[in-house]
């Protein structure tokens, strides 16, 4: 990772027009922002198509940059708008679709694999059902925590909520979370 | 603490981000409910590590590419630009149209020049045998100047240049020659100059290649063989061609233009 100066001059270069210097920013931030995106979208085409997009809104948008806050913070926020417009975007699509489909969105192919293995992908395809039966303000925080790696403080920031609200969001998160898992669990047991 | 405000911190712990870590850690040492609601919390946890699939492209590759095509746009050659080799072409047309079509003034030594012209063309198919005898294998395309070194001893008069140019056939492909003889000290030095037309062989149906051509380059003739393109328009087909998918062989030349047409064949 490089240094805080280094990214500076990077973001300054980056400003005054210099694509090469932006690149290299993209570098240092690609899997933040694809995690995160992928963290609102569950599927990896789609994750790319909203971190490129991502990155090249900031890239046209970064002369307006002043540094008011950090170009992490920046970042971060045009990512999180651009996953949450397309995360809308598909909700709208899906109510069109019927469930067969929206159940071929969510499946991870499961070839003959040890039991060990098969019951892991199991778990992570529970867990990202869950994910996305999370309201919108809980998915959020739980993918910027749990899948981009943002500390309480970076969240409070990109967010623009208050530390407090960044714990007790969470917290229903979480608590949110493992009900639907177990609700999940329900359901397959009276299968 | 009671076990709901302890339970409420159990994330913050997690994520370290506690600021009464020591207490918590307390509590969870003498209370199994809130070890076992903790616990929970750290197989939840790690189960997200796993939970984004990698994309199989490079994201920053893709998003560089699509910076420097933003910031390096391909320029398009202005129409003026790509046809005035045509123009020239047509301009010199013009002009020997017209002087051919000027009387001939009448000579006493109209049977010597032609006598003169008779040897003067058996000397041009001696030069161009020994042209395409010196033709290195990868010059075989190239529209190549090739002038006999002239007598390096100076001072020398301006010499008088004549010039001879035709048409004859090499490969079974037309070639142009310019055979100028000049005499100097009462020698003759004979230049010659073997031009060919560019050939790109396409993987495609000619049908198709015209189509893609049509509408962007001059097509000065096209048969079910071959389609004919100005030199100048050559680098322009070349690269329609390859943003039709089509793979044409034998690009890697220079064009220049006022040189002979551009052949484009099928395989």
């Amino acid at each position: 990772m490089k240094s805080q100066t280094s990214e500076k001059l990077l973001v300054e270069k980056a400003v005054k027009g210099d694509g090469e210097a932006f690149g290299e920013l993209v570098r240092l931030y690609e899997k933040f922002v694809y995690n995160t995106a992928y963290g609102f979208l569950l599927q990896a085409d789609d994750a790319f198509d909203v971190s490129q997009n991502a990155f090249l809104k900031a890239w046209r948008a970064i002369k307006g940059f002043k540094g008011e806050s950090s170009f992490s913070t920046w970042l971060y926020r045009i990512t999180v708008n651009c996953a949450k417009d397309s995360l809308a975007q598909r909700n709208k699509k899906r109510l069109e679709l019927s469930s067969t489909d929206e159940e071929k969105v969510l499946d991870i192919p499961v070839s003959e694999t040890p039991e060990k293995e098969y019951i892991r992908k199991e778990e992570v395809a529970e867990l990202r059902r869950a994910i996305d039966a999370l309201d919108e303000d809980m998915r959020e925080i739980i993918v910027l925590r749990e899948m981009s790696g943002l500390s309480y403080d970076e969240i409070s920031k990109t967010l623009d909520i208050e530390l407090g609200t960044v714990k007790s969001r969470l917290n229903r998160a979480r608590t949110r979370l493992r009900e639907i898992l177990l609700e999940q669990k329900d359901k397959t047991l009276v299968k | 603490m009671n076990c709901k405000e302890i339970r409420e911190m159990l994330g913050d712990l997690l994520d370290g981000e506690c600021e009464r870590e020591k207490e918590v850690l307390s509590h969870l040492e003498s209370c199994e409910d809130c070890k076992r609601e903790y616990d929970e919390l750290v197989e939840l946890k790690k189960k997200f590590k796993d939970v984004v699939e990698e994309s199989k492209l490079s994201l920053a590759d893709s998003v560089v590419g699509e910076i420097r095509k933003e910031l390096y746009p391909k320029k398009k050659t202005p129409f003026f630009l790509r046809h005035i080799g045509l123009a020239a072409s047509l301009v010199i047309i013009a002009c020997l149209a017209l002087y051919s079509s000027l009387p001939k003034p009448e000579s006493a030594d109209e049977a010597k020049n032609t006598a003169s012209e008779d040897f003067r063309f058996a000397v041009m198919k001696d030069a161009v045998a020994e042209l395409e005898e010196e033709a290195e294998p990868e010059d075989a395309l190239l529209p190549f100047p090739r002038v006999e070194a002239e007598p390096e001893s100076a001072p020398v008069p301006m010499p008088e240049a004549e010039s001879i140019k035709g048409e004859t056939y090499k490969d079974d492909s037309k070639v142009q020659y310019e055979i100028t003889t000049e005499t100097v000290f009462d020698e003759d030095i004979i230049s010659a100059t073997l031009y060919k037309n560019f050939e790109i062989i396409v993987d495609a149906d000619i049908d198709s290649v015209y189509d893609i051509l049509k509408d962007e380059v001059e097509i000065i003739s096209s048969s079910e063989e071959e389609i004919i393109i100005p030199t100048e328009d050559t680098e322009t087909a070349i690269s329609l061609l390859y943003s039709n998918s089509f793979t044409p062989s034998n690009v890697n030349l220079s064009y220049s233009p006022n040189e002979l047409p551009s052949v484009i064949k099928t395989e």
